[in-house]
């Protein structure tokens, strides 16, 4: 063996404890959780015995079911696709900028990480609220005559989330877009790029790698995600994680609420696999 | 005579200690949190204490958190060693066999309860009664020139859209605007397919799951009416808000929230000693001075009666509460994944 190799092995080892680690803490619930979805459900809190796959097929079968999924999506592209336009300038403009106010617009960036997701929802329920700040503005500058529904809803839920993620759609981004050569643009205007072509052909492709970081993470967060959709939805909206707790905290049907969460689970591994094999064929 | 002082005194602080060791006991409570669990702890709790030397540990939740965890915890070490809970999640624990049976020797206050309060085959009683109607604040229906509600229906008035708040399903509250509705249309606990339909074109602001969310949004003047207890809408009145509590004319709901000991408790003896402190008169008057719930104890009958503008607050007697509708806990149980499953469909959206 040469010493590289050994020196990976001595590595290896000191990986196995978190890798144990991660087996019980993470491994372990999700093996008892889809062993729950394969059997019947047998009464309140009661998984039954008899192997099955009708819970799959209520789930598939089901077009309300299959809504749920529908919305979540909905929701994570629309997160998505807000956080990537709100966030794209703010990174190119981070990751070229030598102002010295560099550091506190990066602090205001990372800023509602810094707070926990009930307390950030708990700000926006006043500032969105039928006599919010908002509503309040809109009608004095005569943009609207009555107050607009901005909370308890789909919408509500989208100002939450999109809040809560953008600051990783605009690190990722940042990142990125620092290590694209400035050279490059400059070559591509001395060549007669247009701003416009020079962005589209040049800067964008070259930040793939971190739209699809921002994607999978803003993505992912967006699906799974329960305090947002629970507190600004107003218990209107329903998505694959609420729908989940309702299942095993209040129906007590663990078969089909271990189902759900590993449909979701599910789609998301494969959406997260598509985007990493995407990225890859890219660069 | 001092050596024969000094050894009593000695003696006298030896049993003190070993009482105190084996009394060193923390029984976990399950509560529903915020001003009541303060208010329980107040008048309850602290008394308890003082005199057992029994320590409390509050555990706050909304009751059918309290269900899923006992149930979660089936054949495993009890969560919590008392868990108070309401009549229909109580029913559904009991059925799981998660709850005790009480011992009239050790809960001597069960004697004195009145005939609803006790639970017929032996599981904790009604430890206060309290009711459901409807909440509105009065100030802005005169001036929307609104009319005051008069049925469980009248919450669809065109000018309340986005306007009034509906309990979510995880509230047991829910479950008496269904059957509410139901009855409003000529149907029951057992026939709510109209009301579904019709709670389907219902605009409500938002389903609230915590009262101290749907206090703030009254008071930001969000909210002008909801299906609400009587004990928190009180709280309200009481603070000077033009908040008016009422029974539409197909009935308020009559309701009873109970406290029972945990199955696997470690201190099943202790348990039944805090729940007959929760009984108790001084206990019951304090709890209902502070959030007007009912007490369930008839020894407090003449002091009630005595105090007709706190007795008004709340189902002050069986007699009481027999004006009001109490739902079928059997058909909300029974019914009760079905009533999910509609509710997802059609009224949540």
């Amino acid at each position: 063996m040469g010493r590289f190799a050994a020196l990976r092995v001595r590595w290896g080892l000191l990986a196995l404890p978190v890798i144990a680690v991660l087996l019980l803490a993470f491994g372990m619930p999700i093996a008892s959780m889809t062993a729950n979805s394969l059997f019947n459900h047998a009464g309140p809190g009661r998984v039954g015995s008899n192997l099955t796959l009708v819970n799959y097929i209520n789930f598939a079968t089901d077009p309300y079911y299959l809504g749920i999924l529908v919305d979540t999506f909905a929701l994570g592209f629309v997160v998505v696709s807000i956080c990537t336009v709100l966030g794209y300038p703010v990174a190119y403009f981070l990751a070229r900028t030598h102002s010295r106010w560099r550091g506190v617009l990066m602090f205001l960036v990372i800023a509602p990480l810094l707070v926990s997701a009930v307390i950030r929802n708990l700000g926006w329920i006043p500032l969105l609220g039928t006599n919010g700040f908002v509503n309040w503005a809109l009608q004095a500058l005569g943009l609207t005559d009555r107050p607009i529904a901005l909370v308890n809803n789909f919408l509500g839920v989208v100002i939450g989330t999109t809040h809560a993620l953008l600051p990783f759609m605009i690190l990722m981004l940042t990142t990125v877009i620092q290590r694209i050569n400035p050279q490059i643009e400059e070559a591509a205007v001395n060549l007669g790029a247009t701003p416009w072509k020079n962005f589209t052909q040049v800067v964008l492709p070259l930040s793939m790698p971190g739209l699809i970081g921002g994607y999978l993470i803003v993505f992912t967060i967006t699906i799974s995600s329960y305090t947002t959709p629970a507190m600004l939805g107003g218990h209107r909206v329903t998505v694959m994680s609420t729908f989940v707790a309702q299942q095993i905290r209040f129906v007590l049907n663990y078969a089909f609420g271990a189902t759900c969460a590993v449909v979701l689970m599910a789609v998301a591994i494969a959406l997260t696999v598509m985007a990493t094999r995407q990225s890859e064929r890219g660069s | 005579m001092k050596r024969l002082l000094l050894a009593a005194a000695g003696l006298l602080s030896l049993t003190l200690a070993t009482t105190a060791g084996a009394q060193q006991v923390t029984l976990r409570v399950a509560c529903y949190g915020g001003l009541f669990t303060e208010s329980q702890q107040k008048f309850g709790g602290s008394l308890f204490s003082t005199r057992t030397g029994i320590k409390i540990e509050w555990i706050d939740g909304n009751p059918e958190d309290h269900l899923a965890k006992l149930i979660a915890s089936r054949g495993r070490a009890a969560p919590f060693d008392i868990v108070y809970l309401e009549e229909s999640n109580q029913a559904r624990a009991a059925e799981a066999g998660m709850l005790m049976k009480l011992d009239p020797k050790v809960v001597t206050n069960l004697a004195h309860l009145y005939p609803q309060a006790q639970n017929r085959e032996g599981y904790g009683p009604a430890m206060l009664f309290w009711s459901v109607g409807i909440s509105y604040n009065a100030k802005v229906f005169a001036e929307q020139g609104i009319p005051e509600p008069k049925s469980w229906l009248d919450l669809w008035h065109p000018k309340l859209e986005r306007r009034f708040a509906f309990p979510d399903i995880a509230q047991g509250t829910a479950t008496d605007l269904i059957i509410g509705t139901a009855r409003a249309l000529g149907g029951n606990e057992r026939n709510t397919d109209a009301a579904f339909d019709k709670l389907g074109q219902a605009k409500p602001l938002y389903f609230y799951t915590s009262s101290s969310d749907l206090r703030a949004k009254f008071r930001a003047g969000d909210v002008w009416a909801a299906v609400w207890n009587n004990g928190r809408s009180w709280g309200m009145i009481d603070e000077g808000f033009p908040l008016k509590f009422v029974y539409p004319t197909e009935g308020g709901h009559g309701k009873l929230s109970t406290i029972d000991v945990v199955t696997g408790t470690k201190h099943p003896k202790e348990a039944m000693m805090f729940i007959n402190q929760v009984l108790d008169p001084l206990t019951q008057l304090g709890q209902a001075n502070q959030i007007p719930y009912g007490p369930t104890n008839k020894l407090l009958a003449p002091v009630l009666a005595a105090y007709p503008d706190l007795a008004q607050k709340f189902p002050a007697s069986p007699e009481a509460l027999e004006k009001l509708y109490v739902p079928d806990v059997k058909a909300v149980n029974d019914n009760y994944s079905k009533w999910v499953d509609q509710w997802n469909r059609k009224v949540k959206k």
